[in-house]
């Protein structure tokens, strides 16, 4: 289990993550999303133990996991570029890998390679930035860590890669209750993925949820009008967009009151649309904006 | 011992294997060609070459030692620093890393001086003019000192973000406090007697005293050795309280701004009082004008580069 509690990250004066707390309970898929430069990576690096938070705490399974070797140990870490040491063959990484991590399984690497197919004896700066995420996600994959966390890791990948390594994750959270926290900007793909969601604006967490809490939350209703009208004062609308007499309403708080306030204003048909993910994250940002 | 000892381990050996043997190549070239221009055929000039030849070999290994170390830090600086950071390895493995190199570079300086010991006592040099002892003086002083130089690179390792600037630090510190005594020294008898001078100089001369173990007698190499003891125990304290997301900053530590500005900025108005005693004027207000004015000129030098670099 990951528990970020209230974390405050600072670089020199500006504060990139400002209080976030976020729980991940065992065998479950938790993503981060959010616009750069939120505070994505920032957390990351805090659950990696990369960096030392300013204010609050990362605990795994209740340890902190800054600066404690035994804690990182069970933690595999995907990077969004993975910087290896540029002139070790993939072979020679494979071994440095045993020689860090007690629990590396050598056997599951090269089960994992019948399905990449790596060329072990190819240097890694002769490897394509898809080929050297694929290394990555086999190397921390093989070390069996009860924690992996991944930031970007379909970035690069071809779409039949994509797939697989969606399928090795969700088949590492079914056979081995891996615990796993994704920061991505491919959105459909973790909403196929993630059981919880944290959508990050300005260092702050905006929405935490499950995906379809999330969903339940921010909704788009599609309303008709016979003449225009002025919504701005209804409050808990982030975003209306209009074509024609159609009005595209986007509310992270539709109640009775507002719908009443909807056929009030001469809304003559009124009706709930599904929303993607990346529709409400879409939303969201321009109603930062 | 972990895989990344074992990488920082043989980087630094293979570094060190092609150093030593360039300078064993230039030695062999040397040699050569002195036979070549009818030198002397005797052992003598053969043992002096390998005198020299620790000597270079000292200072290689420093280089070596330096270059590594900015090596580590830039990797650690850039994206493999995070590789490295996340690894199940304890930070303090970084202080370690540059303990281990220097315990190689210890035990290589150990060797050349063993051997230079073997030769000294060995039959065939017995007789004649003793260059042997003299040859170990020198390898021993040099052997010191660069422990000293090692272990205050090692001190700003651990205090400067910035490994090239920390790497330049020793010699830094090095020509200013020999810069700032020559600087005390040029000023007028008056002027050292000022009380607010009087007394920091007293405090100095105390300290001076008491680091230099005041009416015992060390050799100097001794000295250097014992100077380096604390620094290298500071340096692995520090080495603890680092916060590594700090990495890349100018000061590591925030109390190392005031610091450098304050004994950088004295450092500079004591080493230019040696070139005001050029002028020959020696009035007390003269001084302290000059003192003043290069007071202020060193800080902006110093806000120049930390500007520049932080």
């Amino acid at each position: 289990m990951i528990e970020i509690k209230n974390l405050t990250k600072c670089y020199g004066s500006f504060k990139a993550v400002d209080n976030v707390s976020i729980t991940v309970p065992k065998g479950t898929i938790h993503g981060i999303i959010g616009e750069n430069g939120v505070g994505k990576t920032t957390i990351i690096h805090c659950v990696t133990g990369v960096y030392k938070p300013n204010e609050g705490v990362v605990l795994i399974d209740g340890e902190n996991v800054y600066d404690d070797p035994k804690v990182k140990a069970r933690i595999g870490y995907v990077a969004d570029s993975n910087s290896y040491f540029p002139t070790y063959r993939v072979k020679d990484m494979v071994k440095f890998y045993k020689g860090i991590y007690q629990s590396f399984d050598e056997e599951c690497f090269n089960e994992l390679n019948t399905v990449f197919e790596l060329p072990v004896d190819r240097r890694i700066n002769q490897l394509s930035k898809g080929m050297q995420m694929r290394l990555a996600l086999m190397l921390n994959i093989a070390i069996r860590p009860d924690v992996l966390v991944l930031d970007e890791p379909t970035s690069g990948l071809d779409a039949l890669a994509k797939k697989q390594v969606t399928d090795i994750l969700i088949k590492e959270v079914a056979e081995r209750e891996c615990t796993i926290l994704i920061s991505s900007h491919h959105l459909s793909e973790l909403e196929k993925l993630c059981d919880d969601i944290t959508m990050l604006q300005g260092g702050r967490v905006k929405y935490q949820s499950s995906v379809e809490g999330i969903k339940a939350k921010v909704k788009k209703l599609q309303a008709v009008f016979s003449s225009p009208v002025d919504l701005s004062d209804i409050e808990g609308i982030l975003n209306v967009e209009q074509i024609g007499s159609i009005y595209h309403i986007i509310t992270d708080n539709y109640t009775q009151d507002m719908e009443r306030q909807l056929y009030a204003k001469g809304a003559d048909i009124l009706e709930e649309i599904g929303m993607s993910l990346e529709e409400i994250f879409i939303y969201s940002s321009k109603e930062q904006r | 011992m972990n895989s990344l000892y074992k990488n920082y381990i043989r980087n630094s050996l293979i570094l060190l294997g092609a150093a030593s043997l360039f300078s064993i190549f230039l030695n062999f070239m040397d040699i050569m060609s002195e036979n070549a221009n009818g030198g002397q055929q005797e052992w003598i000039p053969y043992l002096s070459e390998w005198s020299q030849w620790a000597g270079t070999i000292f200072i290689i290994i420093f280089v070596v030692m330096g270059l590594n170390t900015f090596l580590h830090y830039k990797n650690v600086n850039k994206k493999t620093g995070v590789f490295i950071k996340q690894l199940p390895v304890k930070y303090s493995n970084d202080f370690l890393f540059k303990t281990v190199s220097s315990i190689i570079f210890i035990g290589v300086t150990l060797a050349v001086l063993c051997a230079i010991g073997w030769v000294m006592y060995s039959p065939y040099f017995a007789e004649g003019e003793n260059y042997f002892k003299q040859m170990c003086d020198t390898a021993y002083m040099t052997f010191a000192v660069m422990v000293f130089f090692y272990s205050i690179g090692l001190l700003s390792q651990q205090i400067i973000g910035i490994p090239l600037l920390a790497i330049c630090a020793p010699f830094a510190a090095f020509f200013g406090t020999l810069g700032s005594f020559i600087g005390y020294e040029s000023m007028p008898y008056v002027i050292k007697e000022l009380a607010i001078f009087r007394i920091t100089l007293d405090i100095m001369d105390k300290f001076f005293d008491f680091i230099c173990f005041y009416g015992k007698i060390y050799p100097e190499e001794t000295l250097f050795i014992i100077w380096s003891i604390p620094l290298f125990i500071l340096a692995a304290i520090l080495n603890f309280k680092i916060d590594y997301s700090n990495m890349g900053k100018l000061f590591l530590f925030r109390w190392c701004r005031p610091v450098v500005y304050i004994i950088g900025s004295t450092m500079f108005a004591f080493s230019m009082q040696a070139v005001v005693n050029y002028l020959e004027v020696r009035s007390i207000a003269v001084v302290i004008i000059t003192f003043i004015l290069s007071w202020l000129a060193g800080f902006k030098i110093i806000q120049y580069f930390v500007r520049r670099f932080d």
